[in-house]
């Protein structure tokens, strides 16, 4: 490293650079374009429930920074920046155009599939670990390099046992929850479908009514008989197992004598698998039979019906909470937030938003990247983060008049949707009688099917018992024909008769006993011919209660519809109200102020807090753009790239690729060779140096909710004065700090510490401060660019996006 | 009831003032209170100056009830110890508590606690948390729940701490979904205090200085431009970290005279009573000190003898240091533990796990001072009166450092019943 000589070393830089940087695919998209594309839908939506000011887009650099960190979870480097700038600079007019290309670009980068699965992994494993993260990122990597479908990775998470090795990684979903069925319920409910269903484990949801227990033990049902198989074999390594168990059973704790009902593998939205087949003896249901040392493998899994169910396309509670969980992922806010409380007490900000992001989600199919594409093009996306001028501003055209307009036509309209409500409800209640109906019919069966086990079980019990009573009578029998053979030998009349007499009661016996052997033989057979039919008669019925459920389905999906016009009806008459009162409040003030009166004071107080809830009900919407904590890997990955970290590695990584292989920058699965063999050394140098180290303090523990923001004294003290931290601000191997002591202007140097750090130009008086400080310490000239450096690396405009 | 029965220590008045606080500072932490957590009434007054402290001193393993505070006369499972007088007359406790004994007037006992888990890290967790885990719940554990609840914004330390002697400690994991504000912080009593809290190597305390300042500059520039409570959340962070550096002598009981030191004691236990002591004058909201090792399968007699005296002779002088500087008004101290020990007397004089029917034992603010709530029968098999368990206690420590726990927390519009909403308080035991 050392021997190269400084020139050579920034022209390899460069070329190294340029190579990283490359699109990863020149392939283009074949989606068939929709007349209007998704980004625009979007805006279209969020303007018709915006009635403030319009809001701009956000600045150049503001955009830059914040669609690195959202696409490939750091902040752009200084050459990137700059490079960016100048291409804006040169042709302002094709600024829209110009920022496609760096969406577009950041999306073919491997650095995305890289990050992403870092995104996709907290999601999933909420920083639970057994299998390590680094397994399980790197199988989302992998998917995500190869473009599959977001749904079938999700399928292969529930589906996975961790048998087969190129697939192990994806069991950690339930392995690092340790197959504990009510934390797997709980987090299915939670992760795929966006429903904490966690209360409704002992009783109807308390605070959320559309929470029923039933679907908490719906969804238990299904992996209740999922178990942690630790095989002594293959190294103690834990794999999923299956039992194949009678169903279950839930009571409610707060009507705890009422009957117990009996748990039907259902999803939400009425989704729920095929009538499940019976077996006539239990040993039939299992491919193979758990035991201490055999992982239990059942003819028909209930887990695999779920990994299929869960992530269907029809299946909408999880399209909504996919989409929304994406959403959120971009804009730092859910559509519906919290992202795991979609119900209809917490109203998504707008429900023909998450409707038409769920059904895209769904056309793309379930392609990451076109999808995020389309929200980075919104505006939504886009907008400023600062809020507007309310002072010159005079409220929406029409004013009040305009604004109780609307209140009434959105009170007419919310009672025109009543009446379907009411019928849709009806249908529902109608539709759930059907389904009881069927569901008693298969529930009957079943008893008589358990009844006719029992018996059977019974009956060959007892034929049991006379077959081995047979076998002794022919034992007898036996030994008597051989004492006959023997007497008759020795010529013993006496004996002999007696003997005989033995016999003949043997022979009645035997008789006897093979009648009653053979009868029971029958019985037996009639038997298992009977389970049989009755499995097939339930099989039969179970088609009716399926087809019953799918009659619910399609009643729920258009109550969903609906439900969806109410919620975005209520939803914008609360915003309209909030902005009334901002205006009342205004007007009251600008008359106290008028008559000078005393309450003016007040009153201004009174409006200051009216504006903090128009603005947050603006941010909330989506109209303003909200200030976002950067996420522990964003912190790291920002942190190791401003420090530029990646530097070395880049050089040393590129020379060992050369020193294997034939390098050929024609031919381009060559250059994408290089570029995943350069990226890779990078991220494995991440991890080692910065990552664990900043996520360990701005993560939140593991198995917690990862979406919270927190300040702890601790990671001040970290960034403080932590011994390793300090460290990355030595100068060494062409990172920031050498890179800046080498500039000896002071504004070139303020300029390339800002872009490196903030991704942005300082501003003349940023550079003014710089030149001062530089001044001031100019003995001790390292000491003050490391204390530069940490200034902005500790600054609040580091930690947040804008 | 009335308001003030909830306010034994302190004025009506501090339930206010943090109130006031805590609605600026729970929004400027990015999490905002829905409700008020304090059971005051909202009154008038002057801001207040004292705060309420939670001591915790946790006896690791399950101390035998027998050997404490609940000391039976049958010969046959009594144990060899006999009980004896306390300063509250009626009230008896094991000999092996001579000095305690001295304090109880100071004091309430629980001796009807009964609870159903007899394993170690279960049973832990349910006294500390006031519930049962489920599998798929963790609810933040008492001290977590005490810092939110007695948060105050300008507050330079950590709000919950456990003790330690050497070293110095980090983060825990025990605020569940309260967030790790509110998880506690292991603090050192000798020469270590907080990690980080010393400056990097070779840097000058004029040039940590020039950088806070660049950094506030920094900052302004950008606060300029937008704001949030976040972004100031994350800027104060480094100020309160800051003030803490400057306090690490706070963590240093060598601070204290000789006098001070000798009378707590050089054990281990007493180190970590005095800087508790110094915590508490500092106002911190939760501190816990960890006794371990009360897990006698084996000769219990012996290893109480000798594990009591270690515990009796600095925790009674702890509530008498309290006293008499004026902190035990203001500071509720629980001697707790996960479970008590069987009546029966295995093959290795040892008694084993109980949790059937045992004691607690609080002392301090917000208690009815010589209290002695339930009781069990002659042999300590069954509770024979007022039986209580972990979900009464929980809502009973709250309630005694006026903390509302009937109330709700508002986590980013999750919503968490600060303790068990089908139970309450022992109000019995309430001052």
């Amino acid at each position: 490293m050392n021997t190269i000589p400084q020139p050579r070393l920034l022209f390899l830089l460069l070329a190294i650079l340029a190579l990283l940087f490359l699109p990863a695919s020149a392939v283009a998209q074949h989606t068939p374009a929709p007349a209007e594309p998704l980004s625009h839908r979007i805006d279209a939506i969020l303007n018709t429930i915006h009635l403030g000011p319009p809001v701009p887009l956000t600045g150049d650099a503001e955009f830059h920074r914040r669609i690195y960190l959202d696409l490939v979870g750091r902040g752009p480097t200084a050459e990137e920046s700059a490079e960016f700038f100048r291409r804006i600079e040169t042709a302002p007019a094709d600024r829209a155009a110009i920022r496609e290309a760096v969406i577009d670009d950041l999306l073919s980068r491997s650095e995305f599939s890289r990050y992403y699965a870092k995104v996709l992994e907290v999601m999933f494993t909420e920083r639970r670990e057994n299998i390590g993260t680094l397994e399980f990122r790197e199988f989302i990597r992998r998917w995500l390099a190869e473009r599959r479908p977001l749904n079938e990775l999700c399928t292969e998470i529930l589906a996975a046992d961790g048998t087969d090795e190129d697939f192990r990684a994806a069991a950690g979903f339930i392995l690092n929850r340790q197959a504990d069925p009510n934390l797997v319920t709980r987090d299915i409910g939670r992760i795929f479908f966006g429903r904490d269903i966690q209360c409704a484990q002992c009783h109807d949801h308390p605070l959320v009514a559309d929470y029923e227990q039933s679907e908490y033990f719906g969804i238990l049902s299904f992996v209740n008989r999922t178990y942690l198989f630790t095989d002594e074999k293959r190294g103690n390594k834990p794999f999923l197992g299956e039992k194949s168990e009678a169903p279950l059973e839930f009571a409610s704790v707060f009507r705890p004598t009422a009957p117990r009902s009996i748990a039907q593998p259902v999803l939400p939205m009425s989704l729920a698998m095929d009538a499940e087949p019976d077996f006539v003896d239990p040993t039939d249901a299992y491919l193979v039979a758990p035991e201490k040392d055999k992982r239990g493998v059942p003819r028909y899994s209930r887990r695999q019906q779920l990994a299929v169910l869960a992530t269907h396309p029809e299946n909408h509670a999880f399209n909504r909470n996919l989409a929304n969980r994406l959403w959120a992922a971009m804009m730092g806010q859910g559509v519906v937030h919290p992202v795991d409380m979609h119900h209809s007490e917490n109203p998504p900000a707008s429900a023909a938003l998450l409707r038409l992001l769920a059904h895209e989600l769904v056309a793309s199919q379930y392609d990451l990247r076109s999808f995020l594409r389309q929200i980075a093009r919104s505006h939504a996306w886009q907008r400023s983060v600062m809020v507007p001028d309310l002072q010159n501003w005079d409220g929406p055209p029409g004013g009040k008049p305009a604004l109780a307009e609307m209140l009434t036509q959105i009170d007419a309209q919310h009672a025109a949707l009543l009446p379907t409500l009411t019928q849709l409800d009806q249908e529902l209640s109608a539709a759930a009688e059907q389904l009881q109906k069927a569901q008693a019919d298969v529930s009957r069966l079943q008893t008589q099917l358990d009844d006719a086990r029992k018996r059977l079980q019974q009956i060959s019990e007892q034929h049991n018992s006379d077959s081995a009573k047979l076998t002794q009578i022919r034992d007898s029998h036996t030994r008597q024909l051989q004492l006959i053979e023997s007497l008759r030998t020795a010529q013993n009349e006496a004996e002999l008769n007696a003997a005989n007499e033995v016999k003949s009661s043997l022979d009645q016996q035997l008789d006897q006993q093979e009648e009653v052997v053979e009868n029971a033989g029958y019985k037996i057979e009639g038997l298992r011919n009977r389970i049989l039919a009755l499995a097939n008669r339930k099989l039969a019925l179970g088609e009716f209660v399926v087809e019953a459920r799918g009659v619910q389905r399609g009643i729920r999906k258009r109550m969903l519809q609906q439900m969806d016009l109410q919620a975005d009806l209520s939803q914008q008459k609360s915003r309209i109200g909030i902005l009334m009162q901002w205006l009342e409040s205004r007007n009251r003030l600008e008359q106290a102020q008028a008559s000078e009166s005393s309450q003016s004071a007040e009153l201004s107080a009174g409006l200051e807090l009216r504006e903090t809830e128009l603005v947050e009900s603006w941010r909330q919407s989506f109209a303003i753009r909200r200030i976002r904590p950067l996420n522990p890997e964003q912190m790291s990955s920002a942190t190791y790239f401003a420090l530029e970290m990646h530097r070395p590695v880049i050089v040393r990584a590129t020379e060992e690729w050369r020193s294997g292989n034939h390098e050929n920058p024609a031919d381009h699965d060559n250059v994408l060779r290089q570029q995943e063999f350069v990226t890779t050394a990078v991220a494995v140098n991440l991890w080692d140096t910065v990552e664990d180290l900043v996520v360990t303090r701005f993560a939140a523990p593991a198995g917690a909710p990862q979406d919270s923001f927190f300040a702890t004294v601790d990671q001040a003290l970290m960034i403080q004065n932590d011994a390793t931290f300090q460290g990355w601000l030595k100068a060494s191997d062409g990172n920031l700090i050498q890179r800046l002591e080498a500039i000896a202007e002071p504004e070139q140097l303020a300029i390339q510490l800002y872009l490196a750090v903030l991704a942005r130009m300082p501003d003349p008086d940023e550079v003014q401060m710089v030149h001062d400080l530089l001044l001031q310490g100019a003995s001790e000239r390292t000491a003050v660019i490391q204390e530069l450096v940490w200034g902005l690396l500790a600054s609040s405009e580091f930690r947040f996006s804008m | 009831m009335t308001g003030n029965q909830y306010t034994p220590c302190g004025t009506i008045d501090h339930g206010l003032a943090r109130r006031q606080f805590m609605g600026e500072f729970l929004t400027g932490a990015g999490t905002i209170a829905g409700t008020s957590l304090f059971s005051h009434p909202i009154g008038a007054g002057e801001i207040a100056r004292q705060s309420r402290s939670v001591v915790v001193v946790f006896l690791n393993g399950g101390i035998s009830q027998f050997e404490s505070w609940d000391p039976k006369s049958d010969l046959e499972t009594g144990g060899p110890f006999r009980s004896i007088a306390t300063s509250v007359p009626g009230i008896h406790v094991s000999e092996l508590l001579p000095r305690t004994a001295q304090q109880m007037h100071h004091m309430a006992l629980v001796r009807s606690v009964s609870t159903d888990l007899d394993d170690h890290g279960l049973a832990n967790n349910l006294v500390r948390s006031g519930r049962m885990t489920r599998s798929a719940t963790e609810y933040p554990e008492l001290g977590a729940v005490v810092a939110r609840g007695l948060e105050r914004p300008d507050f330079p330390l950590p709000g919950h701490i456990t003790t330690m002697v050497g070293g110095v400690g980090g983060r825990a994991n025990n605020a569940a979904y309260l967030g790790p504000r509110y998880a506690s912080v292991a603090v050192g009593a000798e020469n270590g205090g907080i990690v980080n809290t010393q400056l990097p190597e070779g840097m000058t305390v004029a040039v940590d200085s020039r950088r806070h300042d660049w950094r506030r500059f920094v900052n302004s520039r950008h606060r300029s431009r937008v704001q949030s409570a976040e972004m100031d959340a994350y800027t104060q962070s480094y100020e309160q970290a800051l003030r803490l550096m400057e306090r690490r002598e706070l963590f240093d009981i060598s601070q204290e005279t000789d006098t001070v030191q000798q009378a707590y004691g050089k054990s281990e236990f007493g180190k970590q009573l005095l800087l508790a002591r110094r915590l508490v004058e500092q106002e911190v909201p939760f501190i816990e000190i960890q006794h371990a090792g009360w897990d006698f399968h084996h000769n219990n007699f012996e290893f109480h003898l000798h594990y009591v005296a270690d515990f009796d002779s600095p925790f009674a002088h702890f509530l008498t240091d309290l006293a008499q500087r004026g902190l035990l008004e203001r500071t509720l101290v629980i001697v707790m533990t996960e479970f008590g020990r069987t009546p029966s007397i295995n093959a290795g004089y040892g008694r084993d796990h109980y949790p059937k029917a045992w004691s607690i034992a609080a002392a301090g603010c917000g208690i009815q001072h010589g209290a002695v709530i339930g009781s069990t029968d002659a042999k300590g098999v069954e509770v024979t009166d007022r039986k209580v368990d972990h979900r009464h206690l929980f809502h009973t420590w709250l309630r005694a450092v006026g903390i509302d726990s009937s109330s709700q927390f508002d986590i980013g519009g999750r919503k968490f019943p600060i303790a068990d909403p089908a139970f309450g308080p022992i109000e019995e035991l309430l001052a």
